[in-house]
């Protein structure tokens, strides 16, 4: 049979389910049909409903598919044109569940997302874990920015005039007083003997939403009292059995009692700014930017409690509305606040950046860092592994150290970073997040009407900076670090355009760019590197000769031990000055038929290659690259052999 | 000023020099005939460390892939994330 070496072995039991299935095959084939399911019947007659579609290398992943303790069957018709030759179904099983998706120490973490004007969860009751649908956050604006921060087991956004809490820790009750005593933040409501709470928002009507205390329930007409911040004794009757928040309770985010208040200003916890676009947490504060009427203030609510507004005086957990400017002056409007170290809120404008040392309301202070340079949009910065800080302003990317020491990273590598990346905050989202797992930065730019995405991938081992663009429904709106309990799920995640979130997979030899009609389609990605140009002859007016290349690639023998490399695509371009060498490669390093260089594509998985050129120049230049499909590769080096030519042909 | 990608050879026998991969990352900074060893003027979707071995040696990026099956919002862009902490 020409399908065999199955693996997972047939058969075979407790298989991780972070699997990739692979197999070996004794023809070339153009392609293989995959099916993959729990039913064996349905495999074996190659029903729909178990065609995963086609792969173009021997391997297959069906990890967003594989539940725990699952019995799974799999079969692979091989096809040479057209014609095609199926395996024989084998089975495998995945192993039981282990502690370390939901961790025994009491608490874990999900991984939410908005999209589309909806909230999603991680559904930790599933394995693999999946998004799921919470709600939708009605009156969403999904034209303005929507930013999200947890602050104490409740997770806050703010959306221009619209602000949400999806409140994960508080149980909700709702009823109505008697008489006009009302609650105040942080007070105890009780039944008699039954249960208690810390009330911890109320809406200023009927709803109260706190933190239980026992484990009793709150029941229909319990009758629930307790003293509130002034002494007076407070009565809630309950007029439905108190709600657990399974897994959240969504609720408008403002000041507390709000709408008991015919008028705003009389409510004793003070009114939130009306607009906002980003909302982080800092000194245990909620804090809000972005207000349009006043671009030049920031806000933060009072420590430990994100729903009192009104500032007071001699009060150091007071409110506070601040600017960032010099005495006497207008400030710059703010575009972003970054909580840095544990005493410190950067506040980025448009043209500089400033520093809030310690409690804004009780002896902080204000100082400027930079005027060199703003921040270009509200995510575009990330924290490093050693308290650093980095941004991206309008000449680059920058970077911060512990010590407030700030310097350009990009000023002598791309001069020209703005130009390069097209950069123009109002059409383009820009993020930039850290990949602890891969140790550097990811830096994206992309355009919100039509996903196209460029940027950088940022190295901290290499300090060099590595162009990347991605195909267009994969371009990233938002980015966010995972650090996940389960240390295979930490990773970079990319909100995509495809309402996809995605992470570079170092199994993924192409683009996952979703579905086309129900089958899985992927992009191969057109990579390239160009060594040079380098020149070719010590002596002016003099030119010598590549006689001939030697590519020595990844995976020296074919099939041993080391993973072999893809097919590496090459090219050599010589000529009498460097620029040249490079327009010809602007030219026509993407055309299958080159006009300039010597080219050609090593194929054989593993192998070094000696390439024959006789390429004659003062300058030289080569290219290695791919841009197949389910190919990936990598190499150790290039030889070039160079050999005396003569006076240069001018 | 950095060092440049040079060749040195002697004119009556034939040399090969060698070329790594351009671990430092781009740079457009200098004259094109001065680039700075082990940088590039042009390279795209590539990166210092290998997907096969994670060795500082270069090659093609990680592809994408779902972290999840679901797509989300009916297709809109995902535009915020975060964790929540649940206890249990």
């Amino acid at each position: 049979m020409a399908l065999s070496n199955p693996n997972p072995s047939t058969g075979s039991a407790s298989i991780p389910v972070d699997t990739v299935l692979t197999w070996s095959d004794s023809v070339s084939a153009d392609y293989w049909r995959v099916y993959f399911g729990t039913s064996q019947a349905s495999v074996q007659n190659e029903e729909a409903s178990v065609y995963r579609g086609n792969v173009y290398s021997r391997q297959y992943d069906p990890r967003t598919l594989l539940a725990y303790s699952t019995g799974y069957y799999w079969k692979i018709v091989s096809v040479v044109s057209g014609v095609g030759t199926p395996s024989a179904v084998w089975s495998f099983t995945t192993a039981a569940s282990t502690a370390e998706i939901v961790p025994s120490k009491g608490h874990f973490k999900l991984l939410c997302a908005i999209a589309g004007g909806k909230f999603y969860y991680e559904d930790s009751s599933v394995s693999p874990r999946e998004m799921k649908e919470l709600t939708t956050l009605t009156d969403l604006d999904e034209d303005q920015r929507v930013s999200m921060e947890e602050i104490d087991r409740k997770i806050f956004i703010a959306n221009g005039t619209v602000k949400k809490v999806v409140d994960f820790r508080n149980h909700k009750i709702t009823g109505a007083f008697s008489g006009d005593p009302r609650p105040t933040y942080g007070m105890i409501l009780a039944v008699s003997g039954g249960a208690s709470m810390i009330v911890d928002y109320w809406d200023g009507a009927t709803t109260i939403y706190g933190y239980k205390t026992t484990a009793a329930s709150f029941a229909n007409l319990d009758v629930t009292t307790g003293e509130n911040a002034d002494g007076e004794t407070v009565t809630f009757t309950l007029n439905a059995a108190g709600l657990a928040p399974t897994p959240a309770h969504v609720y408008n985010w403002r000041p507390f009692g709000y709408s008991y208040y015919a008028n705003p200003a009389d409510n004793p916890n003070g009114q939130m700014p009306p607009i906002a676009t980003q909302v982080k947490r800092y000194k245990d504060r909620a804090c809000l930017i972005g207000n349009t009427q006043d671009p030049h203030q920031y806000y933060q609510a009072r420590q430990g409690n994100p729903y009192d507004w009104r500032y007071a005086a001699d009060d150091e957990s007071s409110p506070y509305a601040g600017g960032n400017s010099h005495a006497g002056k207008v400030g710059d409007p703010i575009v972003s606040q970054i909580p840095f170290r544990d005493d410190y809120m950067v506040y980025g404008g448009t043209s500089s950046m400033w520093l809030l040392r310690g409690n804004a309301a009780s002896g902080g202070s204000m100082d400027e860092l930079t005027r060199e340079t703003g921040i270009v949009s509200p995510e575009a910065y990330c924290l490093g592994p050693n308290n650093e800080l980095y941004w991206m302003g309008i000449n680059g990317i920058y970077k911060m150290t512990a010590d407030f020491a700030i310097t350009c990273l990009t000023k002598d590598k791309i001069p020209q970073f703005a130009k390069e990346l097209g950069l123009n905050p109002t059409i383009h989202e820009i993020t930039m997040a850290w990949d602890k797992r891969r140790d550097g930065i990811m830096v994206r730019v992309t355009s919100i009407y039509d996903g196209s995405s460029s940027g950088y991938w940022y190295d901290f081992r290499t300090g060099g900076f590595y162009p990347e663009d991605y195909p267009d429904v994969c371009g990233a709106f938002s980015q966010f670090y995972y650090d996940a309990d389960s240390p295979g799920m930490r990773r970079l995640m990319l909100g995509c355009k495809d309402g996809y979130i995605r992470f570079h997979d170092d199994n993924y030899k192409s683009d996952d760019v979703g579905l086309n009609n129900g089958e899985q389609a992927f992009e191969a990605i057109v990579s390239y590197a160009v060594m040079g140009p380098f020149n070719m002859s010590a002596n002016f007016g003099y030119e010598n000769v590549i006689k001939n290349i030697k590519l020595l690639l990844a995976g020296g023998l074919a099939n041993g031990t080391q993973p072999d490399t893809g097919p590496v695509d090459w090219a050599v371009y010589t000529g009498q000055s460097a620029e040249e060498l490079l327009e010809h490669f602007d030219v026509d390093w993407d055309d299958a038929v080159k006009t300039y260089p010597q080219y050609g594509t090593v194929s054989s998985q593993g192998a070094s290659a000696v390439l024959p050129c006789r390429m004659r120049g003062a300058f030289g230049l080569i290219v290695i690259g791919n841009n197949s499909i389910h190919t990936t590769w990598a190499m150790e080096r290039v030889y070039a052999e160079i050999e005396q030519g003569g006076k240069a042909r001018i | 000023m950095a060092a440049k990608y040079r060749v040195s050879f002697t004119m009556t026998k034939n040399k090969p020099i060698q070329l790594l991969f351009p671990l430092k990352g781009i740079d457009r900074n200098f004259a094109v005939s001065s680039q700075p060893a082990l940088t590039s003027p042009r390279m795209l979707n590539v990166r210092p460390y290998d997907v096969l071995e994670n060795r500082a040696r270069g090659g093609q990026r990680p592809g994408l892939n779902k972290a999840y099956s679901q797509q989300l919002g009916t297709g809109k862009p995902v535009v915020a994330m975060c964790t929540i902490t649940i206890v249990t």
